[in-house]
């Protein structure tokens, strides 16, 4: 009976997933996006401490007539990633990806300090992230499918800043983790039976843990909205 | 036979007419579905982005948003121009000390934004679309401080995100409902730290906005 029993274990063992993957329909694509915002408010030690700066990048512009600013803008993101997805019985689906985001535009300028003393101000970061989601995936017809995925994302990045005046030289690097809670809304269209077109629009939302750099302190901040197009390769 | 060739020739005519008249009257029967003339309303919570200051206690601007669009849709991308002009419903207050002299926002703008995308059809009902783009705000208004009331005007460039679902609800004509998140802020233009004489509060337009329309599609 033990033996039997044994024995029906090992072939459902090695029978179930060819029945579980025998109903899956892969696919893997490849897209590019923006990120506006990236960083969050990039918050530190010295913008606070040292500049009154409450609110990072939020707070940091300050001008006056007499003085020689330049407008620091937020960072905005060049995005990109590749992705593989399971199909589960039509409507089930779960995403992997790997996405690589890098600030293009903004976080330069000058700025004043508390006494009024011009201070030049340099923000930069880099973000790879590994999202994995669940959710559904909806088609209509054979010409689009729409999905909605929730999940959670291993991130690590790298924020670098500067912040330099008469009175003042900083700068760090902080390299850190976090597990940010990510969303994504895609639409697919299908130009031909195995081959779409995406864009989707993702939300991630979650920092990592404070570390030091230098005389600074700071989070590395993954939250914000990211749009992507690309395309998809189905394997059916 | 010159005869004939003018009762031909009448009759042609008539035909013409006959058949350029039933062209106007007649019903189309094949759907517009390429450029559409939208008119919408909408709303924007917390105009100014005062939530995203630190520690403060207020109460955030509320404005309607009053719009019309046009979207080309050649399948499956679209372009989406258009212009909305932000009513303010309520003002924003800030309701103790929490923002150094900052007390009372009061912000309107014209935004122009144009926005590229996917469109996905969903069987013959409707559209769903995903694009991003560029918004070019024009923005006035009045931010009162303790110690004075500055008139704004700003105009500042943003980037935006949107989505949107349209439903048909006639032969050329849909609704439309849309979500658009913009990230915009001008360089500062009032001061509200104590202490000090420089310019340190900026409007920041960014936020989320949802509009709800009916656009008319003319091919």
């Amino acid at each position: 009976m033990r033996n039997r029993l044994i024995i029906l274990l090992i072939v459902i063992f090695l029978t179930a997933p060819s029945y579980i993957l025998a109903g899956i329909e892969y696919s893997t694509g490849i897209y590019f996006g923006f990120m506006p915002s990236m960083g969050g408010n990039l918050q530190s030690y010295v913008q606070r401490n040292s500049l009154g700066a409450e609110n990072g990048i939020e707070d940091i512009n300050r001008t006056s007539d007499s003085s020689d600013t330049e407008k620091i803008d937020r960072l905005i993101g060049a995005t990109g990633g590749i992705e593989f997805r399971g199909i589960f019985r039509d409507y089930y689906l779960i995403k992997l990806g790997l996405n690589f985001t890098k600030d293009i535009y903004g976080g330069e300028g000058k700025t004043l300090d508390l006494t009024g003393d011009t201070v030049e101000v340099k923000y930069s970061m880099f973000v790879y992230d590994i999202p994995v989601t669940v959710g559904l995936s909806i088609p209509f017809w054979k010409d689009v499918r729409i999905s909605l995925t929730g999940g959670i994302a291993y991130a690590r990045g790298t924020y670098k800043n500067s912040f330099k005046s008469s009175t003042l030289n900083s700068s760090a690097k902080f390299n850190n983790w976090a597990v940010p809670v990510v969303i994504i809304l895609c639409g697919e269209h299908f130009i031909d039976n195995n081959l779409s077109l995406m864009t989707s629009i993702n939300y991630y939302k979650g920092a990592s843990e404070v570390k030091k750099s230098n005389s600074d302190y700071a989070r590395n901040d993954f939250s914000g909205f990211r749009w992507n197009a690309g395309v998809l390769m189905y394997f059916r | 036979m010159y005869k004939s060739c003018c009762k031909y020739l009448y009759m042609v005519k008539n035909f013409f007419i006959i058949f350029l008249f039933s062209i106007i009257i007649a019903q189309p029967i094949k759907a517009r579905d390429f450029i559409g003339f939208g008119i919408h309303s909408g709303l924007q919570y917390d105009v100014g982005n005062l939530g995203a200051m630190n520690n403060i206690d207020y109460i955030g601007q509320h404005s309607a948003i009053a719009g019309i669009s046009i979207k080309i849709d050649s399948t499956p991308f679209f372009f989406r121009a258009g212009a909305d002009r932000s009513i303010m419903i309520a003002k924003g207050k800030v309701l103790n000390s929490s923002a150094g002299k900052l007390q009372e926002l009061k912000i309107e703008y014209t935004s122009i934004p144009t926005y590229a995308g996917l469109n996905f059809k969903i069987r013959e009902r409707g559209k769903f679309y995903i694009g991003f783009g560029d918004v070019y705000i024009v923005g006035s208004g009045k931010i009162k401080t303790t110690d004075r009331e500055e008139n704004i005007n700003k105009n500042v460039f943003g980037l935006g995100i949107l989505t949107g679902i349209q439903l048909r609800v006639g032969i050329n004509t849909k609704v439309y409902a849309e979500w658009e998140y913009i990230s915009a802020k001008t360089e500062p233009v009032v001061n509200i730290s104590t202490g000090n004489s420089y310019k340190d509060f900026s409007i920041d337009f960014t936020g989320h906005r949802i509009h709800f329309g009916f656009s008319y599609y003319i091919l």
